[in-house]
């Protein structure tokens, strides 16, 4: 069973994540965007991260409607209201307990997705965050349902992330500002599924550290 | 069964509604009786009065209500105490033995009927309110007897013609109003419209033929009258009617309830106005104050400036019921299309004219000032461009302020030149409060002629753009936004305002209960998601297809 702790730890592990290759994400982003993404991603889940600390107790979905709350007003950019939107929704979808199991997990990344989807309008090789996102969470459902324990069945995940991520490389953007570039943004990795796929990793971490 | 008859009109109010058709005669019932010869000197007497009592009714009414100007109705009441009317009145009595209300009316329809066949459509409308004023002391000089108290409170008010004191006396429990003449220019009409009553006007006699209860359907989108109307379509009608009057009655009911999103943002609902009926209104349904009092309304068709007394006649009405509560003065914004004849070949707009006249300003600041001494007084620029005008005003409100030993209000300025947003950083620095006008910077971003109908879409990307520079600059320095344009009530754009950080909203008088059901309907951090994600958008169309659920869930509220 997991609980508030693993939100908390999670999101600290992102903000760790994001801050490490903070220079890299902002290297790809400069190839197709504006080169905003490292600096967002960044002062995003540092302001989770203090806005969590700040939480003496709350459920889990709690937590996480609150992170989600926090990116939303202090990123700039589409990665804020995107991953935003995504982690209230998945906070949501925990609901008021205090504690959650895999099920309830899968449930919540599946939640995050569609809130993605929906307000961003890509689909999957669009060249966004969505191809990450998206076979990240089908490999967890499909693990969880065939009884794969969840260290390794996020670890599957997470490397599911990364393919999706690296299959952005050769993909033409048709969302976002890099869509702009038309053929340009081919041959370049989309940043945001990299932070993406860095978020995934970091969930799996948090879940083998604790168990 | 009776077909369907279709009785065209103007639209002077939009809505549908449907009910029992209500005549109000005014005073047509007269008693034919002669006066006998010795009784005529007290029938004159009586008649003056009667005509004076009802001078100063409307008067009172008047100097709070209209959106148009009262310097027409003035006219009326002094046209009252007009020489040739007197005369007129005290022949018909001595003459020829009619009762004083006979005589007030045969006497007021003459001077009406003059003004109707001079062809001039302002001066149609004084023929309205003369005929107005004429009814009112006719009904006086009869006893009284039709009073307040007899007219019809309710269903579908019709009559030859109404004054625009009439229409804010019916209220807002009638359905809708259609009348037999009525002036283009139609004060009545645009009390109807603050008000949110439908209205036709211009239906022609046919329309007073119709049987008292009789069922109709007024069309104020359409301009017409449906008599014996299908049942499908008066059912459709009342439904729309009853839903209009149930909006009102739930506006009332909810207005206790705090205007705060889902997730615990407070959001300040005001109300924009330019009369006391509209302040009524607006607090009955909960708003918290008033957010824009237009002023220059009144005066668009006086030939000097407003003196001081005639500012302390206009704010009197109005400030009063907003004590202890906000109340936001926009200062005198001519020009434009707002340019009275005084001003005419005058240049620039809304504050610049103002300050190039500073007995004007003063005027209206030491009337503002006095009359609004209970209120949370707040006082607001039109069009300012730059600094300079914000520290002159602030020098002759300060000025003001100290002469009339009164605290200085707070000072605001409005945001509705794209100059302004640039200057944004400036400006913040000058002001206690920013009001957004998005008509004007919606159609001045965009190169669109305000005055052309048309789509203003301040929900355009590029507009949003400026509203959170604004937003940015003013939160920096704890500075609040107010937007008061036609977006705040809009269910596209209201909730994108608010996920941009704007604070207050003020809106028509009667959308304040919609609007705030719609506060109370908005996730604020999703409204924040949706405004980030729109400043990126790439157009007005592309922001729609974002923000479609959620107006959708609003109007669903």
């Amino acid at each position: 069973m997991m609980d508030a702790a693993t939100i908390t730890t999670w999101m600290n592990e992102i903000a760790g994540a994001v801050r490490a290759e903070r220079d890299y994400l902002i290297q790809l982003d400069a190839a197709i965007g504006d080169g905003d993404h490292g600096i967002n991603m960044t002062r995003g889940f540092d302001a989770v991260v203090r806005a969590l600390a700040q939480e003496e107790d709350g459920t889990p979905g709690k937590l996480l409607t609150l992170a989600g709350k926090t990116l939303v007003s202090s990123v700039g950019g589409a990665s804020g209201p995107l991953w935003g939107s995504a982690l209230r929704r998945g906070g949501r979808a925990l609901g008021d307990a205090p504690t959650f199991d895999d099920g309830k997990l899968v449930e919540a990344l599946q939640a995050a997705l569609a809130a993605v989807v929906d307000l961003g309008a890509a689909v999957l090789g669009d060249k966004t965050m969505v191809d990450a996102m998206d076979p990240a969470v089908a490999t967890l459902r499909r693990e969880v349902d065939a009884g794969t324990v969840l260290p390794v069945a996020l670890r599957r995940a997470a490397e599911a992330a990364e393919v999706g991520m690296r299959a952005t490389i050769p993909l033409q953007a048709r969302k976002g500002r890099a869509s702009y570039l038309g053929e340009r943004s081919i041959g370049h990795q989309d940043p945001g599924a990299t932070s993406t796929a860095l978020i995934v990793r970091a969930l799996e971490r948090t879940v083998a550290g604790s168990q | 069964m009776s077909a369907e008859r279709r009785l065209a009109g103007v639209p002077a109010s939009p809505g549908l509604a449907a009910g029992p058709a209500r005549h109000w005669t005014a005073a047509t019932a007269l008693d034919a009786a002669r006066v006998e010869p010795p009784e005529r000197p007290a029938a004159v007497v009586e008649a003056n009065t009667a005509l004076q009592t009802a001078a100063a009714e409307v008067e009172a009414l008047a100097a709070g209500l209209n959106e148009a100007d009262a310097e027409i109705l003035i006219t009326g009441v002094l046209m009252a105490a007009d020489p040739t009317l007197l005369a007129g009145v005290e022949r018909a009595i001595l003459d020829q033995g009619l009762s004083a209300a006979a005589a007030i009316l045969s006497s007021t329809e003459e001077q009406a009927a003059l003004l109707d066949s001079l062809g001039d459509e302002m001066l149609a409308a004084r023929a309205s309110d003369v005929r107005s004023l004429g009814h009112r002391a006719a009904r006086l000089a009869s006893g009284g007897s039709d009073g307040p108290a007899s007219r019809p409170t309710e269903g579908i008010i019709v009559a030859h013609d109404l004054g625009p004191a009439d229409v804010a006396e019916l209220g807002t429990a009638i359905s809708a109003i259609a009348l037999a003449s009525g002036g283009i220019t139609g004060h009545a009409a645009i009390v109807a419209r603050s008000l949110g009553i439908p209205m036709v006007v211009g239906v022609g006699a046919a329309l007073l033929a119709l049987p008292e209860g009789a069922e109709v359907i007024v069309d104020g989108d359409a301009g017409a009258v449906l008599a014996d109307p299908e049942v499908g379509h008066f059912e459709a009608a009342r439904s729309a009617s009853a839903a209009r009057q149930q909006a009102t009655q739930q506006a009332k009911a909810m207005s206790s309830l705090p205007a705060v999103t889902r997730d615990g943002v407070r959001v300040v609902v005001l109300a924009n106005v330019a009369g006391a009926a509209e302040v009524e209104a607006a607090l009955g349904a909960g708003a918290e104050g008033v957010g824009l009092l237009r002023t220059e309304l009144s005066f668009l068709d006086r030939s000097s400036w407003p003196t001081a007394l005639d500012h302390r006649l206009f704010f009197e009405p109005i400030l009063a019921p907003l004590e202890g509560r906000t109340a936001t003065v926009r200062l005198l914004d001519f020009g434009g299309d707002k340019t009275p004849p005084f001003l005419s070949g005058q240049h620039g707009r809304g504050i610049d004219i103002l300050l190039r006249h500073p007995g004007a300003l003063r005027d209206q600041l030491s009337a503002m000032l006095a009359a609004g001494r209970g209120t949370h007084l707040h006082v607001l620029v039109p069009m300012v461009y730059e600094v300079r005008q914000l520290r002159a005003v602030r020098a002759a409100l300060t000025e003001s302020a100290a002469a009339a030993g009164v605290p200085v209000p707070l000072l605001g300025a409005m945001i509705e030149v794209p100059a302004a947003v640039t200057l944004a950083d400036q400006v913040v620095r000058e002001v206690d409060f920013l009001s957004i006008g998005t008509n004007d910077l919606t159609a001045l971003q965009l190169g669109l002629d305000r005055a052309e109908p048309g789509a203003k879409p301040a929900h355009h990307p590029a507009v949003l753009r400026l509203i959170d520079t604004v937003c940015r600059a003013a939160h920096a320095v704890g500075v609040t936004v107010a937007v008061c344009g036609e977006s705040a009530s809009d269910p596209t754009a209201m909730p994108l305002l608010l996920g941009l950080g704007v604070d207050e909203l003020s809106v028509g008088s009667s959308r304040v209960g919609r609007v705030r059901a719609w506060v109370r309907a908005v996730d604020h951090a999703e409204a924040t998601a949706l405004a980030g994600l729109a400043l990126l958008a790439e157009s007005a169309q592309d922001v729609e297809k974002l923000v479609e659920p959620l107006r959708t869930a609003l109007l669903a509220s």
